[in-house]
């Protein structure tokens, strides 16, 4: 009873000083209506207004959030959560990213694009689409040249990879020509890149639509524990001469492969000596032109006349066919594999040696039992002065711009900050395929995993990247169904290359390629000619 | 003063006038054409506009007008002339076999199998509610030459190893196989229901005038099914004729060409090409065919009706 009379007490009294208050205020607010009323009024307005519109122009320049789409393990989503998560600490904008599989990723680029949607402010974009997306990418010469917004210790452009950087630089005029990167101008890929590899850029002409983030390069895996026995070391020197190891040239790998087959090596303690993925797949047109290129075959010329078909092509494309049906050091099932079932492979102890762009593990099982993986670049053609042409291929993706979204100033400031050298660096624990060649060389980068590093960065610095097409997918489309016939013994290699040459053709003149050009392709290919 | 006279009954106030009993309706229903405008009509007419025009949404600056020339396109071209034989072989070989396996089946579950065909039933609906996808790449593990279950199977029987999915030939049989498999039971189901709905009058009086069950099967019960079968074969048939998931994950129109169907070929062209002028093209073939298949298989089915109806009753 005692309390609840306490309570009302206290209750009484905080309702008299909520009124006494209430009155102050009233009287106040009447005084002003009174006496004060314009120029408060007007005062009000003015602060108000200069606020709001402060507000806006601030909020305009630093939004909160920002969308990107991305694509999943293909290019180390994981890193990416992990550098967005950060940015949002340091700099207080959310990045909302939407991340796909590969093909998904691209229907959805593709949708984006076609409804010129302004919701994602940054695409994360394959090399293949390059071309395409270029004209609805923001050019970020506008950027990296304005020493107002660029930050030279973040953009630090003396870092990258040359290579990775003419896979974003485009003329805008005609972003198909010149078909391949090594056409373009050598400052573009030979490096040193600096500013004023960008400067150049600019005054050429060009334009430069991404930051490279994430390569991934043909690299061979082999099975070190087989390699390094030395019973089977000796054997392998006894039969072919030399000592057993990674295959630096095409022949080498054909002995090293037979060794390791058990229908030519009974001892073999493998069941094949390597593996391909030559399904009808882009996995088959990425690891033939491999081949092609260290044969010095150049797929396509300046004038986009189609060149895969000559005599190197066909010497080339015949080998990579013989390996299945001539020396048999590769399962036939092969034909049906990409790099997934390449992965499992080798994985299972199938073969001893196998090439995928990403580092390939053994099953626990085979590990315990001391399997070891080493690494090695791709072998290549030996040439007559001992020089090996080795062109592994490669891709990357980089970060564009959104030609259609706001914000385009604040997006640049992120993806500037995520592909800055010490940010890259962070996502070793991921293993993350940088950019930038200084990754490679960070003795914390090179603490884990340092026999796949080595080789990896060899690899990305002679590296050969697909054409650049605006009509990409068709073109390797059409390259894959021919090759595919002639793997499956449809059609001769020479025939099924000539095919696909005179398809190509027709693509590109369709496409408005020769037109554009004044090109006749038919004084090359005349066998084309309906 | 006033005067008592009847009450006045304004009938146009409680019975609507003519001009209202033609608006109202309208009115009322106007949301919903207004959806459908925008949901069916727009997207057609603007499928038809696609179809007429080279139409690349990445490549505005090459948009133009071509009038019926992506349908001249798909005519002379040899990739198009290939995929509609291979679409016409993959449907009649994968509707008959489901067919017929699935109206075996059915007779055998239905007169032989007494007890427990509630279970059989229940065993062959699974694979029609698995997913599509996560069927392909089941049966593109089973169908691998170097690790597949099938290829082990075969080799305990003595016959060498096949590459399933790396010949033209054996690769459109694996998509054929994987379709009849998943899609058999829904013919088995169907038909399932058709022979236990069927009057047990004509068949027992057949019986007792003696005849045998092949007669049986072939006078009484097939035309008494005809309805049912032939619906069953539409489904079926409109349903192989868009066959798509399949294909994308075991083959991806592999090896060579060998396994492009004519869906495929549409994706390949609007989706991976970006050619959605000549995709809306071949859609719009696709539709015109389709449509002229199902009204004859619909008219057919609905002479058979009549047919089959007792005599003065229409079905």
């Amino acid at each position: 009873m005692m309390a609840i009379t306490v309570q009302s007490q206290r209750t009484d009294s905080l309702l008299s000083t909520r009124n006494h208050c209430a009155d102050n205020i009233r009287r106040l607010s009447r005084s002003c209506r009174h006496r004060l009323l314009p120029p408060c009024k007007l005062l009000g307005i003015a602060v108000f207004s200069v606020i709001t519109w402060y507000a806006a122009s601030l909020r305009a320049d630093e939004p909160k959030q920002l969308n990107m789409l991305y694509v999943g393990v293909e290019a180390n989503i994981d890193s990416v959560r992990d550098g967005a998560k950060r940015y949002e600490e340091q700099k207080g904008v959310h990045i909302n990213i939407d991340s796909y599989p590969q093909t998904e990723w691209r229907e959805r680029l593709f949708t984006e694009i076609a409804a010129r949607s302004p919701h994602y402010d940054i695409w994360i974009i394959d090399v293949p689409e390059g071309a395409l997306i270029a004209n609805h990418s923001v050019n970020l010469l506008d950027f990296i040249l304005d020493s107002k917004v660029v930050d030279p210790k973040l953009f630090s452009p003396d870092t990258f990879i040359p290579r990775l950087i003419v896979q974003a630089t485009y003329d805008p005029k005609h972003t198909w020509n010149p078909p391949m990167e090594l056409q373009m101008p050598s400052y573009t890929w030979q490096g040193p890149v600096t500013m004023d590899t960008f400067q150049k850029m600019k005054k050429d002409g060009l334009g430069f639509y991404g930051i490279p983030f994430h390569p991934n390069v043909l690299v061979l895996a082999y099975r070190k524990d087989y390699f390094d026995n030395p019973d089977y070391k000796t054997k392998f020197k006894a039969k072919y001469g030399y000592e057993l190891g990674p295959p630096e040239d095409w022949k080498q790998f054909v002995d090293v492969a037979s060794f390791f087959t058990k229908s030519a090596n009974p001892d073999s303690p493998t069941e094949y000596g390597a593996t391909l993925m030559a399904k009808k797949h882009e996995s088959l047109y990425c690891d033939w032109r491999t081949w092609l290129a260290s044969y010095g075959v150049f797929e396509i010329g300046k004038d986009m006349v189609p060149s895969f078909n000559s005599d190197k092509g066909v010497e080339a494309t015949q080998f990579y066919k013989d390996l299945m049906d001539k020396y048999k050091v590769v399962p036939q099932a092969a034909k049906t594999w990409t790099w997934d079932e390449v992965t499992t492979a080798f994985g299972s102890g199938l073969t001893a040696m196998a090439m995928n762009y990403h580092r390939m593990l053994l099953d626990p099982a085979i590990e315990q039992k001391g399997g070891q993986v080493g690494f090695a670049k791709v072998p290549g053609v030996r040439q007559a002065d001992g020089t090996i042409t080795r062109s592994p291929h490669y891709g990357s993706y980089y970060f564009a711009l959104n030609k259609y979204a706001g914000n385009h100033q604040a997006a640049y400031k992120f993806i500037e900050w995520l592909s800055s050298a010490e940010v890259q660096r962070s996502f070793a624990k991921y293993q993350f395929h940088a950019s930038r060649r200084d990754y490679y060389q960070d003795p914390e980068v090179l603490s884990k995993w340092p026999e796949y590093w080595k080789p990896f960065a060899e690899s990305l610095e002679i590296g050969y990247s697909r054409p650049r097409l605006t009509v990409f997918r068709q073109y390797s489309e059409t390259i894959q169904a021919e090759i595919s016939s002639a793997l499956g013994g449809n059609k001769s290699v020479k025939q099924a290359l000539d095919d696909a040459a005179c398809e190509v053709i027709d693509l590109f003149k369709q496409a408005g390629y020769y037109d554009a050009l004044h090109v006749d392709p038919y004084s090359k290919q005349p066998q084309c000619k309906h | 003063m006033p005067t008592a006279t009847a009450p006045i009954i304004d009938v146009t106030s409680t019975v609507p006038s003519k001009r209202s009993v033609e608006w109202r309706p309208l009115v009322l229903s106007l949301p919903a054409i207004t959806i459908l405008l925008i949901m069916v009509a727009y997207p057609t007419i603007f499928a038809v506009w696609t179809a007429l025009h080279q139409y690349n949404p990445m490549l505005p600056e090459m948009d133009r007008f071509v009038g019926l020339g992506n349908f001249q396109h798909a005519f002379s071209d040899p990739i198009f002339r290939d995929t509609v034989v291979r679409t016409a072989v993959f449907v009649v070989v994968a509707v008959t076999a489901e067919f017929v396996l699935g109206f075996v089946l059915a007779l055998a579950v239905f007169y032989l199998i007494p007890y427990g065909s509630s279970l059989v039933r229940l065993a062959l609906t699974m694979p029609m509610i698995m997913p599509p996808i996560a069927i392909g790449l089941i049966w593109r593990w089973l169908f691998d030459g170097q690790f597949g279950l099938i290829n082990y199977g075969t080799g305990l029987l003595g016959l060498p190893p096949q590459i399933w999915l790396g010949n033209t030939t054996t690769a459109m049989g694996a998509v054929i196989l994987v379709e009849v498999w998943q899609w058999m039971p829904f013919v088995f189901l169907c038909l399932y229901a058709g022979l236990a709905s069927l009057p047990s009058d004509p068949i027992e009086a057949a019986r007792v005038d003696g005849a045998s069950p092949l007669q049986l099967l072939r006078f009484i019960v097939v035309p008494m099914m005809k309805p049912i079968i032939l619906v069953v074969l539409l489904f079926r048939i409109i349903d192989c004729m868009r066959v798509f998931d399949i294909v994308f994950v075991l083959t991806e129109g592999g090896p060579s060409n060998g396994t492009v169907v004519y869906p495929f070929l549409v994706y390949m062209q609007g989706f991976r090409y970006y050619n959605v002028g000549y995709a809306a093209a071949l859609s719009w073939l696709l539709v015109i065919f389709v449509s002229l298949l199902a009204g004859t298989l619909i008219s057919v089915l609905l002479r058979s009706n009549v047919q089959s109806a007792p005599q003065g009753v229409r079905a």
